[in-house]
């Protein structure tokens, strides 16, 4: 599941991740509808943006772990944003990536959360 | 057993040595001095028994005296009162013995007085005897036998005084047999034989009488009776006493034998005469009284030995008691002595072996171990000292043995500290001379003790025990705490994964007093406990690298600027020139025109707008900057003051920017590309540097002074030296757009430019075409929208834009277009009316087409931020502005949602077109002035001369001897002049030229050739008119081949073969159809074919 305000960015992971072979199984442009959004399709993997306006990523994530402890979610966020990286990782949060977003260094992180734990194609 | 013992042992051991001792000891000593005591006491009271039964004998001796005196008064007395006076004076002599007898008895009574309490009696028997005494004399015949009874009685108190004594003084109860026996006979027995037998012999007096009453004949048979029985007893005791005493017998028998003898004798006698009468024998007194006597005697003496023999008995009991008491008391005593002796020196041995051990074990115990224990006794606590010596022996030697061993490990352990030292030193020095610093720290988050020098040298101090967040942020508190809790979270995080995340967010370079430092993180897991890590820091001095990278960074822009001033050095120059120009005339000029200020502002913004924009794209960054400065200014000005402002005062006010000052700004630029490139670089040997400026000049004199027809020729070649292709203006904008795309987080295609190929004066269209740089970047930064956007509305991510120059009747049209946005007009009302440009009534009634035109008008901006490149509202102006200069116009075609067109239409003012002059020109003269040459001078006839047209990309077939010439000038080309070896030989043989004689062979044909080659041209050339000057001929080169062939792939080779009678010789011309390429603003003219040969 791609979580971003950003249509561009929303596309541009959507293009990476189908180019990759994974399935988008869902999309959400803030943490409400992230939240509801998870549950109702379950992805392997989320994607989630930082930035963004209502309910932050940060919140978003807190809820998400909170329901299903086992999520897995990588964080987007632009450098210089150490902090808030570091509070999702503290808060659940599996692995990040820097925007702008490089194909490779994205799919290798994918690949890196799913392996360890366990799956190898996502539903994200 | 032993449980029986337990109290006693419990006991025992709750006591100390000295204290059993004493207790055992005084028990011993207590008991046995307590059992002496007794047994003394008991034997001196025997012993005093004895001795006080011997008093009584001697007591009971005196009154044995003193009854044997009575009892003889008795009978005196009797005697006396039966009327024999005669006897008065025995019996006052025996009162006086008597006396006597009871003095001695009184005398005994005052030494037994303490033992015996009979004093009293005594005076008593004194004070009857006494009254005795006094009424001795006083009795008459009648009465002697009460007189006698008064005596018997008294007497029978000294007998009871004797046995009182005997009581008294324990005599009767003596617990000896014998002495008992003899005691009961001296005490009762003999007394009463005696006083019988006094009884008889007084009685027997009457005897005397024949008359006596058989009264007085019965008692007195009665009395022998008595006497008798008395006897008997005293048989009967002496019997038993004689049972076994032999002493007793000695001293005793023939005394009692007297006695047992001589009182039956009496007693007969007495029974006779009494019985005489009846028959008795007739017994004389006189023998009556003597056996009488005699047995009173043996009496008196038996009883008086028997006295003694008790009295000896108790002499030898008393004796033997003394022995004993002295036995026991020496022996016992010394026994006790002794023992009490042996005991002390028990005690004191065991307890000195004791207390020696006790304090030899505890100077062990405290670590003396030399003292060892006498051995005082051969008993166990002998061995046992002698075992514990043994045992401290051991213990010394394995304490010795110890020491040594741990003063070796002492020396062990200096020696390995010692190694571990010199190998903390030698790592310690590793670390430090390896130029990185290194510092690890744990979960404290402080620098442990060891780290490298290195860092001491990046923190300018000793950092020990500093904490490590402040350390990498000595002065951002938000940063510190940010490093705090990731260093602690990677510290106690398991999943290696997130630790891996975790430790990616830590910072890679950081800033410590002006210097780069890089920092790598390493964990480290502790050997020793596997759950406490540490992270250790490697810290490199990036700050040289740093400069370095930014020289090299400075560089690479230095090289961006060279390449690109070198690949587009007319642009370069040309807006160097023009940028001094402005600066020297352009603005002054402006500043002094009588225009209203805001129109000469205006004017000044756009120039030097474009101007930036130009060196932006040059890459001349200094000048930019300064220029971007300048706008900016303009813009203060502009937005400020330029109400109030006429011409004058804003020259006044920009008065500061003189042109020295401003063409100074080019010079940092200049410089490095001076440095970079060379003087040469703007003066080139073997090339005519021709500014723009210069040729123009030429081109107006040659306008102005000569013939249409003349001109005719000269102009086109003239201008045809700065003639470029448009497309070849425009393409750089390709890049550009692209880049500038990028910049605004958008994408475009690339380009190519449509068509394009019209021939144009590059100064002529320079500021247009510079101009439309903002028409491109209006339509990246406006008309084309955010990826988001294009997504949206379903367009493709990457924009396109398009630009052609289309060549038609009137002129030149270019076109660019977008596929953006497109313009609102309603929005581009909205912003005129904002910025002023036009007022709210004049817009009510515009077209569509006139509100579009609006955005080319001074100050319409819809940009809200300004950079170096946009926002200014100057960019659409400039190109209105360029546009008129030209004369030309816009049109404007724009679809909202779909995109934006902008037309300029531009007229040629001239026949711009022109043939390109090209070498071909030459190609008639150089093969007549060919023939010519061969007819005249070497005299060989041409008799064919064939032209073969020469493909593009075909190859030339060379003869023996070849020549090329580049030709250089108006055009470019080579001839190729390739001769049979025959026809050479002719002409060297015509001595044709000079030839070199000591040369080879080889080298004349080449010579000769050359010098034929130069000739041919030389010739050709004269005949061109007014051409001289136009063409030189270079690069001489003379090759001999054999069947070789030179191939040019993209020439044109037209070629004439020159049959003459020896052989043949063609004649090509080597160029290319296009020269655009190769000629350039600055009129630089050079070969750009690849020759091959």
């Amino acid at each position: 599941m791609i979580v971003d305000d950003a249509l561009m960015m929303r596309t541009t992971l959507r293009r990476i991740l189908e180019k990759a072979g994974h399935e988008i199984v869902g999309e959400a442009i803030n943490g409400e509808q992230a939240i509801v959004n998870y549950a109702k399709c379950q992805p392997d993997l989320v994607t989630m943006d930082l930035t963004m306006p209502g309910l932050g990523g940060i919140e978003a994530i807190k809820r998400i772990i909170q329901s299903d402890s086992a999520a897995r979610i990588i964080v987007v966020s632009a450098l210089g944003q150490k902090h808030i990286i570091f509070d999702a990782l503290q808060n659940g949060a599996k692995n990040y990536v820097l925007k702008p977003i490089l194909e490779d260094k994205l799919l290798s992180v994918v690949d890196l959360v799913l392996e360890q734990t366990g799956r190898a194609a996502a539903k994200g | 057993m032993t449980y029986l013992f337990e109290p006693a042992i419990r006991l025992m051991n709750r006591l100390k040595y000295v204290y059993k001792f004493a207790v055992i000891g005084l028990l011993i000593v207590l008991q046995a001095a307590v059992l002496i005591y007794m047994l003394v006491s008991e034997l001196n009271k025997n012993i005093d028994f004895a001795v006080r039964e011997r008093v009584g004998v001697q007591y009971v001796q005196a009154l044995t005296n003193v009854l044997n005196e009575a009892q003889a008064y008795r009978s005196l007395h009797y005697d006396y009162s039966r009327g024999n006076n005669s006897r008065r004076e025995e019996v006052l002599s025996q009162q006086a013995k008597v006396d006597a007898a009871l003095a001695t008895a009184v005398e005994i009574d005052k030494q037994a007085a303490g033992q015996m309490d009979i004093t009293w009696k005594l005076e008593m028997l004194q004070k009857d005897w006494v009254a005795q005494k006094q009424a001795a004399l006083q009795f008459d015949v009648g009465r002697a036998q009460v007189a006698f009874d008064l005596d018997s009685r008294w007497l029978g108190e000294v007998i009871d005084l004797m046995q009182h004594v005997g009581y008294e003084s324990k005599l009767a109860m003596d617990s000896d047999a014998d002495t008992s026996y003899l005691a009961d006979s001296v005490l009762r027995k003999m007394p009463g034989l005696e006083d019988n037998l006094n009884t008889a012999q007084g009685l027997a007096l009457q005897l005397q009488d024949e008359s006596l009453s058989p009264d007085n004949r019965n008692r007195l048979l009665q009395v022998v009776g008595q006497v008798r029985s008395s006897l008997e007893q005293v048989d009967r005791n002496a019997q038993l006493v004689f049972r076994h005493n032999d002493m007793i017998i000695t001293k005793l028998k023939t005394l009692h034998t007297n006695l047992v003898d001589s009182i039956p004798i009496f007693a007969w006698n007495v029974e006779q005469k009494t019985i005489r009468q009846q028959g008795g024998l007739p017994i004389p007194q006189e023998l009556l009284t003597a056996a009488g006597n005699q047995a009173i005697q043996n009496t008196i003496v038996m009883h008086t030995e028997e006295l003694k023999v008790i009295d000896q008995l108790l002499v030898i009991r008393i004796g033997q008691y003394l022995q004993y008491r002295n036995i026991i008391v020496f022996f016992t005593g010394g026994i006790l002595l002794l023992v009490s002796y042996l005991f002390l020196g028990f005690d004191m041995s065991v307890r000195r072996a004791v207390y020696q051990l006790d304090n030899v074990m505890a100077c062990a115990g405290t670590g003396d171990l030399n003292v060892r224990g006498t051995i005082y006794s051969r008993d166990e606590m002998g061995s046992l000292t002698n075992a514990i010596n043994n045992t401290l022996d051991s213990l010394q030697t394995m304490y010795e043995e110890v020491q040594l061993s741990h003063s070796r490990m002492e020396a062990w352990n200096q020696e390995l500290e010692q190694k571990v030292e010199e190998r903390t030193a030698s790592l310690k020095n590793l670390l430090d001379h390896a130029g990185q610093g290194f510092l690890s720290f744990g979960e404290d988050l402080s620098v442990r003790g060891e780290y490298s020098a290195e860092c001491v040298a990046i923190f300018n101090r000793a950092i020990t025990g500093v904490a490590v967040p402040a350390l990498i942020y000595p002065e951002d508190r938000d940063q510190q705490v940010f490093l705090e809790a990731v260093f602690k979270k990677i510290l106690s995080e398991e999943n290696e994964l997130l630790r891996e995340t975790y430790l990616s967010l830590l910072p890679e370079e950081i800033m410590i007093d002006s210097s780069y430092i890089g920092v790598a993180y390493k964990l480290i897991d502790s050997i020793t406990t596997p759950a406490q890590r540490k992270i250790m820091l490697v810290l490199t001095d990036l700050t040289v690298q740093k400069t370095m990278e930014d020289q090299v960074q400075a560089e690479r822009d230095i090289l961006a600027m060279v390449v690109y001033v070198v690949t587009h050095s007319a642009d370069f120059f040309a807006a160097v020139d023009q940028y001094i120009n402005f600066c020297q005339e352009g603005m002054p000029n402006l500043l002094h025109e009588e225009k209203p200020a805001g129109d000469i502002l205006a004017a000044l913004f756009r120039t030097v707008h474009t101007f930036k924009g130009t060196f932006g794209q040059l890459r001349l960054g200094c000048v930019m900057a300064k220029l971007h400065e300048m706008e900016g200014l303009l813009e203060h000005i502009r937005s400020n003051e330029i109400a109030d402002l006429d011409h004058r005062q804003l020259a006044n006010k920009l008065s500061a920017l003189t042109p020295a000052v401003m063409t100074a700004w080019l010079d940092e630029d200049l410089k490095i590309l001076k440095e970079k490139l060379g003087e040469d670089f703007f003066q080139q040997e073997n090339m005519l540097v021709i500014d723009n400026a210069r040729l123009l000049e030429i081109e107006e004199k040659v306008q102005r002074m000569l013939p249409v027809a003349e001109c005719s020729l000269l102009l086109p070649d003239l201008r045809r030296l700065r003639y470029k292709p448009i497309k070849e203006l425009l393409q750089s904008y390709s890049g550009y757009v692209v880049a500038l795309a990028e910049r605004n987080e958008k994408a475009v295609y690339p380009f190519d430019i449509v068509e394009g190929d019209t021939l144009v004066d590059p100064l002529r269209y320079d500021d247009f075409i510079k101009s439309l740089g903002h028409v491109f970047r209006n339509s990246i930064v406006h008309g084309l929208e955010s990826f988001e956007e294009r997504v949206e509305t379903g367009k493709a991510e990457i924009g396109r834009i398009t630009c052609a120059a289309i060549e038609n009747q009137p002129g030149i049209t270019i076109i660019i277009s977008d596929d953006g946005r497109g313009m609102d007009p309603a929005h581009i009302l909205d912003i005129a009316v904002k910025k002023g440009i036009c007022s709210p009534e004049s817009i009510k009634n515009m077209q569509e087409k006139e509100i579009i035109q609006l955005i080319f008008a001074d100050g319409f901006s819809g940009a809200e931020n300004v950079n170096e490149l946009a926002g200014r509202g100057v960019g659409l102006s400039a190109v209105r502005a360029e546009l008129e200069k030209l004369g030309g116009s816009a049109i404007i075609n724009t679809t909202l949602g779909k995109g934006t067109e902008f037309q300029f239409i531009l007229p040629f003012t001239q026949p711009e077109k022109c043939e390109p002059y090209s070498i071909l020109q030459l190609a008639k003269p150089l093969v007549s002035a060919a023939e010519n040459i061969l007819n005249n001078e070497v005299g060989l006839q041409l008799n064919t001369c064939t032209y073969s047209e020469g493909r593009v990309g075909g190859k030339l077939k060379l003869r023996k001897v070849t020549t090329f010439l580049d030709i250089k000038g108006i055009a470019t080309g080579r001839m190729v002049l390739s001769a049979d070896q025959e026809v050479v030989e002719q002409l060297v043989n015509n001595r044709f030229g000079q030839a070199d004689i000591e040369s080879t062979h080889d080298k004349k044909l080449e010579n000769i050739l050359s010098q034929y080659a130069n000739q041919i041209f030389q010739h050709a050339i004269k005949t061109l008119p007014n051409r001289e000057a136009s063409f030189t001929a270079e690069a001489l080169v003379s090759i001999l081949a054999e069947a070789a062939s030179a191939k040019y792939p993209q020439a044109e080779t037209p070629t004439w073969v020159l049959d003459t009678g020896v052989g043949k010789i063609t004649l090509s011309l080597i160029y290319k159809t296009m020269l655009s390429k190769t000629i350039n603003n600055k009129g630089e003219i050079n070969g750009g074919t690849n020759y091959d040969c």
